[in-house]
């Protein structure tokens, strides 16, 4: 059967994101259980945070892009995994990115309390290895995937459902 | 002029109202149904010299007697027998609109089949062979377009004629294949053998329902002199068929509809919308409920790590508001009083606004967008197998804001004993006021671990209200049984408006601050009150002596009890008073090192004084998290049971469960190492 060129690019970007998103999450994850036994001096390794759940998570972004290989065989349903990939990787994006900037702000009122200014709330705090975190620069990488998918999804507003997924 | 009776039945959102005001110009009689709370709307059509009387039904999705809707709607069916019933069929929704349709051809009502929303079903790149189903049913079909008034004459026409031909009563043209047709054959010719009864019911009608176990139906048939031989009958069935005849009957009129029905009415294929898209990954079944995980996880990080600065910001206010009381107020108890009591201990509870606030703003966006309810969809398969009912998952996700609230939202549970049951578990979800505890010891003992703690509380509390559902269900004779299944509208996905989602957040967030402003601040002056005082033995000089105080003889008098948890006479009496509100744990806290002019920030403080170690702080979070509900949960619980016995219960196994819990927490920590 003929393929469509453009789902090919579209189903290999979202492998690559997905394996990207289920290596960093069970290294976060493994690193979370491991500092919860023996704890670490720094909870991170190599840019990766020590963080059980934020590790799941990412996990869970992986497996979902991953699971949008069915199109590859013509299943147009599976553009829901991309889009709810990306919705959850731009979630988990913009939270970090938040968080740092929560960090920044605290900084800041420590600084007005007397406490010393320093620049450290961008490179590690709540949030880890702070804008180093690997989930806020995968945000960013997946975002031309969301443009992909939603132009393919307006491109082709007479997909048809098939009678499986009717039922 | 002649006249006839007409009802108007459908699902709810098919555009029933529509087509009500569209045959009626609008002008409605409107009344409750008799004894009933239900709206009941009349109106009259005038169409070719026929007075047609229309009457709205409650929207229901089939006719099952399980919710007072249902009840009306096929009770006016049964008994008042109108000449017409129209039938509002959602063309963009064929296949659940059907199963209603059916129900109504078991009851071998006189039914014209008004195919609404052509539109949309067109939108969506079908269309629905409206003589072909008209065929397949045998009864009328009538294509309309209620939002265009288009249809609407031939509806008319359909009516008057259908109206004519009412004394011929329509046999039902459903089989449920072997054995169960010849089953409801036999009973239904036992039931004939009643003519008083078999005049005014279908016999097909009742012995299906006999079949399915309606208990109205049952009761009915009770007082028929046939009701013996069809005790009998129904025995012998039993011993063929299987155990859940309903479930069995509702599969079989849906594979009709699916595999018979719609293959044959269906012209085009129907296209892929965004809702359908996103469905398909956010329903899946087994990504659904991780992709749910993780969403919750995000929330917790938003509510926990963005609102950190505006508590310490808050924190800073009502820190100098207290140093400033401390410097102009000259009366020593007085400046105690407004420093610790009210800057303090009311001024601590009201730092956590900003993370309760940022929780509701999250929630309001996961609802607003459409997202809750299929969270309630997702769970609802682990529920139901669980023994909850899937409806459950709603008023248990408004626990997360208030169990107040929650409690009264099982109402709309069809079922007593599957309400009673989310009842007596909601509790174990974790209202706001438990989120300023679990802050307050996340941040003083678990370190990096503290979002973590926190969002464990929540899945504990989810996981707990399942299993303790469960053991009910097996344990308790009362809750034996199937919970009955769930029927939900999934609304199409939207993108939140801001204004909708801050009304959302304000609406629950404010309930925090009224409860500040009243029980808390309550609860707060008699903590100061009784940690102050006797005054000369707890004020000496310039140190506080609080181990003085009236509050630490009672936290030593209930030490003893929390021992074995690991938990100090502060931490005892914390709970104690936190039974008033939950908020009051960290006021009491708060009241405390606020009295020994700790210059520290409340958690320091509190890791500072050894009261909790990572450990006995989580087997604390977690005691917090399940024993008694507060005062006002209490007053619903009861309101809601009308039991004194089903109060006491709740209160006396979450007491029980919050110790085994903590127990098990800080004995296994222990046997792994931790401290």
């Amino acid at each position: 059967m003929k393929q469509n060129v453009e789902n090919k690019w579209i189903v290999i970007y979202a492998i690559i994101l997905g394996v990207a998103y289920v290596i960093l999450g069970t290294v976060e994850f493994a690193l979370g259980v491991y500092n919860l036994f023996s704890p670490m001096e720094s909870a991170s390794l190599v840019g990766v945070s020590a963080d059980i759940f934020g590790g799941f998570a990412a996990f869970v972004i992986g497996v979902t892009y991953l699971s949008a290989m069915p199109l590859l065989k013509g299943v147009r349903e599976s553009l829901g995994f991309i889009l709810v990939g990306t919705l959850l990787s731009t979630v988990y994006g913009v939270i970090y990115l938040l968080i740092v900037c929560a960090d920044g702000l605290e900084t800041l009122l420590a600084s007005l309390e007397g406490g010393a200014w320093t620049w450290e709330w961008l490179m590690s705090g709540s949030a880890g290895t702070g804008l180093l975190r690997p989930e806020i620069w995968l945000f960013f990488i997946s975002l031309p995937l969301a443009y992909l998918t939603l132009r393919k999804n307006g491109k082709e507003s007479n997909i048809p459902k098939s009678r499986e997924s009717y039922e | 002029m002649e006249k006839i009776r007409v009802a108007l039945i459908g699902n709810p959102n098919v555009g029933k109202s529509q087509v009500f005001n569209n045959l009626t110009g609008g002008r409605a009689h409107v009344g409750n149904w008799p004894g009933k709370t239900v709206e009941k709307k009349e109106g009259v059509c005038v169409h070719k010299s026929v007075e047609m009387q229309i009457i709205d039904l409650p929207g229901t999705y089939s006719l099952t007697a399980r919710s007072i809707d249902e009840l009306v709607a096929r009770d006016f069916i049964v008994e008042e027998k109108p000449d017409v019933v129209i039938d509002v069929v959602d063309a963009s929704n064929l296949e659940r609109n059907l199963y209603l349709t059916f129900q109504l051809l078991e009851l071998e009502a006189n039914v014209i089949i008004a195919l609404n929303k052509q539109d949309v079903a067109k939108s969506l790149g079908y269309e629905i062979d409206a003589k072909e189903l008209s065929k397949l049913l045998g009864v009328p079909v009538i294509p309309t377009i209620a939002t265009e008034k288009i249809g609407m004459e031939e509806l008319k026409d359909a009516v008057i004629e259908a109206a004519k031909v009412k004394e011929k009563r329509r046999e039902h043209i459903i089989s449920y294949g072997k054995p169960y047709d010849e089953i409801i054959l036999k009973i239904a010719s036992i039931l004939q053998k009643d003519k008083e009864l078999s005049n005014k019911y279908p016999a097909k009608w009742l012995a299906i329902k006999i079949l399915e176990s309606d208990e109205e139906v049952l009761k009915l048939v009770s007082k028929s002199p046939v009701y013996e031989e069809v005790k009998l009958q129904l025995s012998e069935a039993k011993k063929i068929l299987e155990e859940d005849v309903e479930t069995v009957l509702a599969e079989k009129r849906y594979s009709i509809i699916s595999e018979v029905i719609l293959p044959k009415v269906f012209k085009g294929t129907r296209q892929l919308t965004l809702t359908d898209l996103l469905d398909n990954a956010l329903l899946s079944k087994h990504l659904g409920i991780p992709i749910f995980l993780a969403l919750w996880w995000a929330l917790f990080r938003f509510t926990f790590d963005v609102s950190a600065p505006f508590q310490d910001l808050t924190d800073m206010l009502f820190s100098k508001l207290g140093e400033i009381a401390n410097t102009y107020i000259s009366d020593p108890q007085l400046a105690s009083f407004v420093a610790d009591g009210i800057f303090g201990g009311l001024g601590t509870v009201l730092t956590f606004l900003f993370p309760i606030f940022f929780l509701f703003l999250g929630l309001a966006l996961l609802e607003d967008s459409g997202y809750l309810a299929r969270a309630a969809f997702v769970m609802d398969r682990i529920m139901y197998k669980l023994g909850l009912h899937g409806r459950s998952f709603i008023p248990m996700l408004i626990g997360f804001g208030c169990n107040v609230p929650a409690v009264m939202a099982t109402r709309t549970i069809d079922r007593e004993e599957d309400r009673i049951l989310t009842i007596l578990v909601n509790p174990l979800m974790s209202c706001s006021a438990r989120l300023p505890i679990y802050l307050l010891i996340a941040s003083a003992v678990l370190g990096p671990y503290a979002a973590a703690g926190v969002y464990s509380m929540y899945i504990l509390g989810i996981a707990l209200a399942i299993l303790m559902a469960l053991l009910f269900r097996r344990t308790i004779p009362y809750f034996k049984g199937k919970p009955s299944p769930l029927i939900l509208e999934l609304p199409l996905y939207a993108v939140p408006t801001m204004k909708s989602t801050l009304v959302h957040m304000w609406e629950r967030g404010s309930l925090f601050l009224k409860k500040a402003g009243t029980i808390i601040f309550l609860g707060v002056v008699v903590i100061w009150f009784l940690s102050s005082y006797p005054w000369e033995a707890v004020h000496q000089g310039d140190t506080v002596v609080l181990e003085n105080s009236y509050i630490a003889m009672l936290g030593r008098f209930l030490e003893p009890i929390f021992r074995p948890l690991g938990f100090n006479w502060m931490a005892t009496v914390a709970l104690f008073f936190g039974f008033i509100a939950k908020e009051v744990v960290v006021g009491t806290f708060a009241t405390f090192f606020g009295l020994e002019k700790s210059s520290e920030d409340l958690p320091t403080a509190l890791r500072s004084s050894g009261t909790f170690t990572p450990l006995t702080g989580l087997a604390f979070m977690a005691f917090s998290l399940i024993y008694i509900p507060c005062v006002a949960t209490i007053g619903v619980i009861y309101r809601e049971t009308g039991s004194w016995k089903w109060t006491i219960f709740t209160v006396v196994y979450e007491l029980t469960l919050a110790y085994v819990v903590a127990l098990i927490i800080v004995t296994f920590g222990r046997l792994i190492g931790f401290t």
